[in-house]
């Protein structure tokens, strides 16, 4: 099957499949959401709480449909020469400095300014980008860029075109697949929302988590897994914990876990391995681990 | 019934309820159910909510669409302001006094009598209109409050000759001279200015503040985008997207008929914990918090306790004021005061609102600016004298 059948035959079904042979564990309703962002050429933006795989997805839809992924990280004060190109100056001196040696001076200006002078920055490269499939264009934690820089994206993700006054007006051929990130940091604009499709990505239910460890992590009995599931969970609902342990932290945990060859979650071993999950002086000072430890006791034997 | 009807319906009866669901998010759930039509109930329930409900909390609105189409109800196009239509059915408790005058509810007045309800007594009420001198006086205080509040080191530079050297621009400089630098150009940093998240207490006992603080809140809103504002009595509301309207009538109109909390009593705990649940993401030590209550909770002083130390720790200033602070006698003995004071910075007294001036003067006094590399760190909780 060539790449761009690959696209065309798409499901939601051969989504999660395909997503699942990744090593990402999707529920059926983010796959719809992705199915629909590819189908409908929609930027996708995915809100949700942190480590809970967002970011994930777009590396994984990456490699499911065999394509490059390029990644914009946003952060305050982000603007045009980060996001979009700027000229490689040194190398234009450099240039100069030549063409004086050579005193050949003709053409200077169009040479100067032509495209092996000019630093692709990840707009430009998704807009630019020559391949059979188009690009997964990331654009993460929007929520971190100023409302400026969402202002500039509204224009971005409505034309696909870069301009640039030395070259001109650049089109993209193909739209690239774009997924945006927000960990909700502050509220995204409507203006933004309104371009994209959205999807909100919560917490994993107890066996969605158990099966992305069961995935992910080798070398550890499904049991203590199982534990370490159920133990993240509890915290998650404990009101006194202020940063919330994602998936990606249960992830780190039974990683951990796993090298010290734990045989079971007991006091002594989450002692040891709490600051996987649990990240402020806070937090680790409030905990209970004896009550949620019995708590799990509790529920394991209801389980079993 | 057709897709475009099945849509146009959602998207009026949604609208009903107060979604912003416009023409391209109706385009976009026509295109997308079409996509998955032949899928499950599922699928098109992911593809309507992808496209139309861009808000996971009103998620719930869905259903109650879904069966306003379903049984017809959704299809007259009228009342699609959000006023008429939703009204009636939200907010079926009237308070006395704020019936719609209909002879039947005259008639009714004679056997209305008062006795204890558990539930909530919620009200509305009418704010005050602004007028075009205490705008223009509003914009210049403002202006020099949003100076006092740059006191964070940002990415973005800005040219000084006292700074570190750029080279990009030095480089780019030195093209007027054909590549020779002839100068060195230089940058600092430009300071940014720290985030400010206003709750305001409109319960009862502080009804003579509620107007002014409303009105000033706008002015913030108007002239800078660095500011959340939250409402709070029995249950939260945020009304930052309410300010953000230009036309302060509108917002008038719009909060006297949208924010039914006016006038009840007050769980601040409980209110701060859901600001936290749901808005606590967007806080870090960049953020100052302003709580404006007169400590009078009815609440659970654990929840305060367990609230006020949690806000502690995510933003990085808290301010309070209260309008007993005022009062020459004045000892925190509210168990709403007593639980909160360990958490707070600064506790002030609503004099300080009593003109711009002092206004100021306060915001210069809490927010002071912070010397090169130092954070916006906790300190002893102290009264404002002013």
């Amino acid at each position: 099957m060539s790449r761009a059948d690959l696209l065309e035959g798409l499901t939601i079904d051969t989504l999660i499949e395909k997503l699942e042979k990744h090593l990402y564990v999707a529920d059926r309703s983010l796959a719809t959401a992705l199915y629909l962002a590819i189908k409908m050429n929609k930027p996708l933006l995915i809100e949700g709480e942190p480590g809970c795989g967002k970011t994930e997805i777009a590396k994984v839809l990456a490699e499911v449909l065999q394509t490059d992924l390029i990644r914009l990280q946003c952060y305050e004060g982000l603007d045009a020469s980060d996001a979009i190109y700027e000229w490689n100056y040194p190398k234009q001196l450099l240039y100069i400095r030549l063409l004086e040696n050579k005193g050949d001076l003709r053409d200077v200006e169009s040479e100067l300014f032509s495209e092996k002078f000019l630093l692709k920055r990840p707009l430009l490269a998704a807009v630019m980008h020559e391949g059979e499939i188009p690009p997964v264009l990331l654009i993460d934690e929007i929520d971190r860029a100023d409302e400026e820089f969402e202002g500039f994206l509204l224009e971005f993700l409505a034309e696909f075109q870069v301009t640039i006054p030395e070259i001109g007006t650049i089109k993209c051929k193909k739209q690239p697949i774009v997924i945006l990130t927000s960990n909700r940091t502050r509220e995204i604009g409507d203006g933004l929302k309104r371009r994209c499709l959205y999807y909100y990505q919560s917490y994993p239910s107890r066996e969605k988590e158990l099966k992305i460890l069961k995935l992910k992590v080798k070398g550890l009995d499904e049991s203590v897994m199982a534990k370490i599931v159920d133990f993240v969970n509890v915290v998650r609902q404990r009101p006194e914990i202020a940063k919330k342990p994602g998936i990606s932290e249960s992830l780190d945990w039974a990683n951990a876990l796993a090298r010290l060859s734990a045989r079971d979650l007991n006091r002594e071993t989450v002692m040891a391995t709490l600051s996987c999950i649990i990240k402020t002086q806070e937090d680790l000072m409030r905990i209970d681990i004896d009550s949620i430890l019995s708590m799990i006791g509790s529920m394991g034997g209801k389980s079993g | 019934m057709h897709l475009y009807d099945f849509v146009c319906g959602l998207a009026r009866s949604l609208r009903r309820q107060g979604l912003k669901v416009g023409i391209s998010e109706s385009i976009d759930a026509c295109q997308a159910i079409g996509l998955v039509i032949d899928r499950g109930f599922e699928d098109i329930l992911t593809a309507i909510r992808v496209t139309m409900v861009k808000d996971p909390s009103k998620y719930h609105l869905i259903e109650q669409a879904l069966e306003e189409v379903a049984t017809g109800g959704g299809g007259t196009g009228e009342g699609e302001s959000g006023e008429q239509g939703g009204e009636g059915s939200e907010y079926a408790m009237q308070p006395m006094g704020m019936s719609r005058g209909s002879g039947q509810d005259q008639n009714s007045a004679s056997t209305q009598f008062v006795m204890y309800s558990p539930a909530e007594s919620l009200h509305r009420r009418s704010l005050r209109p602004i007028d075009i001198h205490a705008l223009k006086t509003g914009k210049r205080i403002i202006k020099r409050m949003r100076r006092r509040l740059a006191v964070l080191p940002g990415r973005r530079s800005t040219a000084s000759k006292k700074g570190d050297i750029a080279f990009a621009k030095t480089i780019r400089h030195s093209f007027r001279t054909f590549g020779e630098i002839m100068e060195l150009r230089k940058s600092t940093k430009i300071l940014s200015r720290a985030r400010l998240v206003a709750l305001i207490d409109i319960s009862g006992s502080m009804d003579t503040y509620t107007d002014w603080l409303v009105r000033a809140m706008y002015l913030f809103s108007r002239f800078t985008r660095r500011v959340e504002v939250f409402v709070f009595s029995t249950r939260l509301r945020r009304i930052t997207d309410l300010l953000a309207i230009t036309d302060f009538d509108e917002i008038r109109r719009r909060l006297s008929s949208e924010i039914d909390l006016w006038g009840s009593g007050t769980r601040i705990g409980y209110s701060l914990k859901i600001f936290l649940d749901n808005y606590g993401n967007m806080l870090n030590r960049s953020w100052i918090a302003v709580i404006v209550s007169d400590g009078w909770d009815t609440g659970e002083p654990e929840l305060l306790k367990f609230s006020m130390s949690n806000l502690r720790q995510r933003v990085g200033r808290i301010i309070w004021l209260n309008p007993h602070t005022d009062k020459p006698n004045f000892r925190p003995l509210t168990i709403g005061m007593m639980t909160a004071l360990p958490y707070i910075d600064v506790l002030a007294g609503m004099s300080v609102l009593e003109d711009y001036s002092s206004f100021l003067r306060f915001f210069g006094k809490s927010i002071k600016p912070l010397k090169r590399g130092e954070s916006l760190v906790r300190r002893q909780p102290e009264r404002l004298a002013l």
